[in-house]
């Protein structure tokens, strides 16, 4: 069985005070940051340390929203490759599947991982694109496994 | 792959997505089934403060004061 519990999604780095506009908006929709409810803290503590935070409806702890911004070339990237996927009937920019790939079978690797990767290549195989892989491979090694 | 019927799932599941245009209703229901069943334990977890302090150790929970209802026992 596989489950699914939270959602990561880079957002490109925000000053201090935009950053406190956005977590405001999100409390005022009822959702909470896991870590802290002062956005401030979010911010230096989190954040600009380049660590994740989430966020989950104030009633219940899961589904998450783990929130980051970009550390190095690499996260970045993936914002110039970011994609829709008409499958999913979801509006969203996706990370590619690509990308995906290569890190569930570069940096992940567990087998689950590796089960999901399989699954990727099946389901979209007219996006594979095999030396866009092993780009990105090569830039996991580099800025993730250094 | 740790058990081979896991492949054999994934080609079956390729297979069910391209036959059946309807996928996405299933596939729904099985990860909101999911998230039920997740709910209806944190739900019985949460009506003691044993519970409630398993919630926030299996969450990493920090921001308790952020949950006033479901961990209302750990407020204080």
């Amino acid at each position: 069985m596989r489950s699914t519990e939270d959602i990561e999604m880079f957002i490109k780095k925000l000053p201090k005070n935009k950053f406190i506009e956005f977590h405001n908006d999100l409390s005022n929709n009822s959702f909470v940051c896991m870590q802290s409810d002062d956005p401030e803290e979010i911010y230096d503590s989190y954040l600009n340390e380049n660590l994740s935070v989430r966020y989950t409806d104030n009633t219940m702890p899961l589904p998450e929203m783990e929130i980051k911004f970009p550390a190095d070339d690499l996260d970045l990237y993936q914002f110039d490759i970011k994609t829709k996927l008409p499958q999913t009937g979801l509006d969203l920019w996706f990370s590619s599947i690509n990308m995906n790939i290569a890190f569930k079978e570069e940096y992940l690797k567990s087998q689950k991982d590796i089960e999901d990767a399989l699954h990727l290549r099946k389901f979209y195989v007219g996006l594979i694109d095999e030396k866009e892989i092993i780009k990105i491979k090569k830039m996991i090694r580099e800025y993730k496994l250094k | 792959m740790r058990d081979p019927t896991h492949l054999d799932f994934i080609n079956r599941w390729i297979i069910y997505i391209e036959q059946n245009p309807n996928w996405k209703e299933i596939h729904d229901s099985f990860i909101n089934s999911q998230f039920e069943n997740a709910y209806d334990l944190i739900n019985k977890l949460s009506k003691t403060k044993e519970g409630q302090l398993k919630i926030v150790d299996i969450y990493s929970i920090k921001n308790i004061k952020g949950y006033p209802k479901l961990l209302d026992k750990l407020q204080d």
